[in-house]
């Protein structure tokens, strides 16, 4: 029993060789070229696929923000052109756009040729005042002037008139007669005004002063006021 | 024969539902293991139908065959022989072998039960 | 030997394992047909090719996309810029349309009951202010517009100021807005409005107030003739 011993073990000794050898060759095969060239074009699908999900994601990120902004872009063109008609309508307000429209154009100059015939007389009860400005704008106003400029200077909320030596200033412009008035308003209602006050002062103390009225067929054009407004002092509650 | 068909449905459903991860290069150690356990099923079935059944060869075959099939192939894969091949044509020769054996005896029981007259 | 009739278990068992084998089985081919590193090369390669088109496709939807939301948000930028710059601009317009409450340091006169002041003087003081720098100007309480008109109106015994048509009733009260001292100083200019004035017996009290606050206009105003004139 014991020949088979010896035989069987030589046997298996070789076969272990065999497979050891076996094994170590195939460990090191390297794979056919066809299969290293699909793992190579798997590789680069692999990677293709990740890249097109990634730019699939960030055109969604990009395409939901676009449609926020849009809708944000949207409201504020709703609140620009509320915004732009109230501007607007304050600018009419304020004086602040050219108008036109019935009205009355008051004419004032001073007294030259009253002055001439008196040489020796007071020489300022023949020159027009800042005053005689100043009240017929405030009787025109009560007239329900809807605009009133004087010699092209707009008069505004803010509007002074004053004199320096014989100059008169309108909103710090220099103003020599003959001082211009016009008035946008019922020509009707400001005539009646205009005669029962300085107007008819000047009139009968010998001043050249004329008025002419307008009306919708020749409208009087008035200018808007170019002059700036500043606040330093004041704030909105 | 219900029961034992009522246990493939069983551990069909049971299969499904499970998700396997194997991964794809065992796939081929998968499909031999099929085969052997095929084989072994059709040889009970075989041995039941010739009253010369054994529950314990039937399991034991069952699972150790599965297994030595898929072990053979990997261990064949990584000597660089097809002992895959191997087991495929053993495997199937006997499934073939097994099933014209259970068609043969199915039959013969079918024209025995119709009875000696029909001879 | 197992009796003839005990088949039925063993064998279920063995069906039970089949069956889930078979599944297993199922489940691992499908997903090995579809597994790329089983494909053909020529496949693997048409695969290559339809996804690099369609990543150049996309690289070019995501630079438009970029470049449409980089325009998008510079206009947005602009617009808001312009909402600002418009807000701005109707506050300022609404301070000098006297159609919002406002707030500063300023002068207060105050006409003490009796005096003999008229109408004119008021509008002279107002005047004056602008003239020194007024930003803002109230008159017992009633906001000074560019529209805002005094009259006078009488009846059997007495005469009194009117403002818009409402009488103006003693004291009166003058709020101005605007830098104090500056305020003070054109009125009180030598030979100023104060000092002739003071020759009528109206003598006016002026106070420098740090905070005045002047309510907005009553009315606004209406145009029933005044028509724009759109030049551009």
């Amino acid at each position: 029993m014991r020949k088979w011993i010896l035989p069987i073990t030589f046997v298996c000794i070789i076969s272990g060789l065999l497979l050891a050898l076996q094994f170590k060759i195939q460990a090191s095969q390297t794979p056919t070229p066809t299969e290293q060239r699909n793992e190579i074009l798997v590789g680069i699908i692999n990677n293709l696929e990740n890249e097109i999900s990634t730019y699939q994601q960030r055109i969604a990120e990009i395409k939901a923000e676009i449609e926020t902004i849009e809708d944000v872009t949207a409201s504020y063109q709703d609140d620009i052109k509320y915004l732009q008609q109230k501007v607007q309508k304050a600018k009419l307000q304020a004086g602040l756009t050219n108008v036109k429209g019935r009205g009355i154009r008051i004419t004032l100059d001073d007294n030259k040729s009253g002055l001439l015939l008196a040489p020796n007389d007071d020489p300022n009860r023949y020159i027009i005042h800042y005053e005689n400005i100043l009240n017929i704008i405030t009787e025109l106003k009560l007239g329900r002037a809807e605009a009133i400029s004087v010699n092209g200077q707009r008069i505004v909320s803010t509007s002074e008139i004053r004199c320096v030596g014989n100059v008169i200033l309108v909103n710090t412009t220099r103003l020599a007669p003959p001082f211009e008035i016009k008035a946008i308003g019922d020509p009707d209602r400001l005539e009646e005004i205009l005669l029962a006050g300085e107007y008819d002062l000047l009139k009968s103390t010998g001043f050249p002063v004329s008025y002419e009225k307008f009306t919708e067929e020749t409208p009087l054009e008035i200018p808007a006021y170019t002059g700036t407004f500043q606040f330093n002092y004041t704030t909105l509650n | 024969m219900w029961m034992p068909l009522l246990g493939l449905l069983f551990g069909a459903i049971l299969g499904s539902a499970i998700s396997f991860e194997i991964p794809i290069a065992y796939a081929k150690y998968m499909s031999i293991a099929v085969l052997a356990s095929l084989d072994s099923v059709f040889g009970g079935i075989k041995s039941v139908l010739e009253d010369r059944f054994d529950g314990f060869i039937l399991l034991t075959g069952f699972f150790s065959n599965t297994l030595l099939a898929a072990m053979l192939a990997y261990l064949g894969d990584k000597l660089g022989v097809d002992l895959y091949m191997a087991a495929v044509f053993a495997f199937g020769v006997r499934l073939f072998q097994n099933l014209a054996t259970i068609r043969h005896h199915l039959i013969s029981r079918t024209l025995r039960n119709l009875g000696p007259d029909k001879r | 030997m197992t009796p003839k009739d005990s088949w039925r278990l063993p064998l279920t068992i063995v069906f039970v394992f089949l069956g889930i084998l078979l599944s297993a089985q199922f489940q691992v081919q499908s997903r090995l047909v579809s597994d790329l590193s089983m494909q053909k090369t020529e496949d693997l390669i048409t695969m290559v090719r339809n996804l690099s088109d369609k990543r150049l496709q996309l690289e070019t939807e995501l630079i438009d996309a970029q470049s449409k939301l980089a325009s998008i948000r510079s206009s947005r930028a602009d617009e808001k810029k312009i909402a600002e710059n418009l807000t701005a601009e109707l506050n300022k317009l609404a301070i000098v349309n006297g159609t919002q409450e406002v707030k500063g340091p300023g002068l207060k006169i105050t006409i003490p009951a009796n005096s003999p002041v008229l109408y004119v003087d008021i509008v002279s003081i107002i005047n004056e202010l602008w003239a020194a720098g007024a930003e803002a100007i109230a008159v017992n309480g009633n906001r000074i517009n560019l529209y805002t008109s005094f009259y006078y109106a009488e009846t059997e015994n007495y005469m009194f100021i009117t403002l818009n048509h409402k009488p103006l009733y003693f004291p009166i009260i003058i709020e101005a807005i605007g830098n104090p001292n500056t305020l003070e100083k054109g009125l009180t200019l030598p030979g100023g409005i104060i000092d002739n004035l003071i020759l009528f017996h109206i003598e006016p009290q002026l106070e420098q107030v740090e905070e005045l606050t002047l309510p907005a206009v009553i009315n606004e105003p209406f145009f029933s003739e005044a028509v724009e004139v759109k030049n551009n």
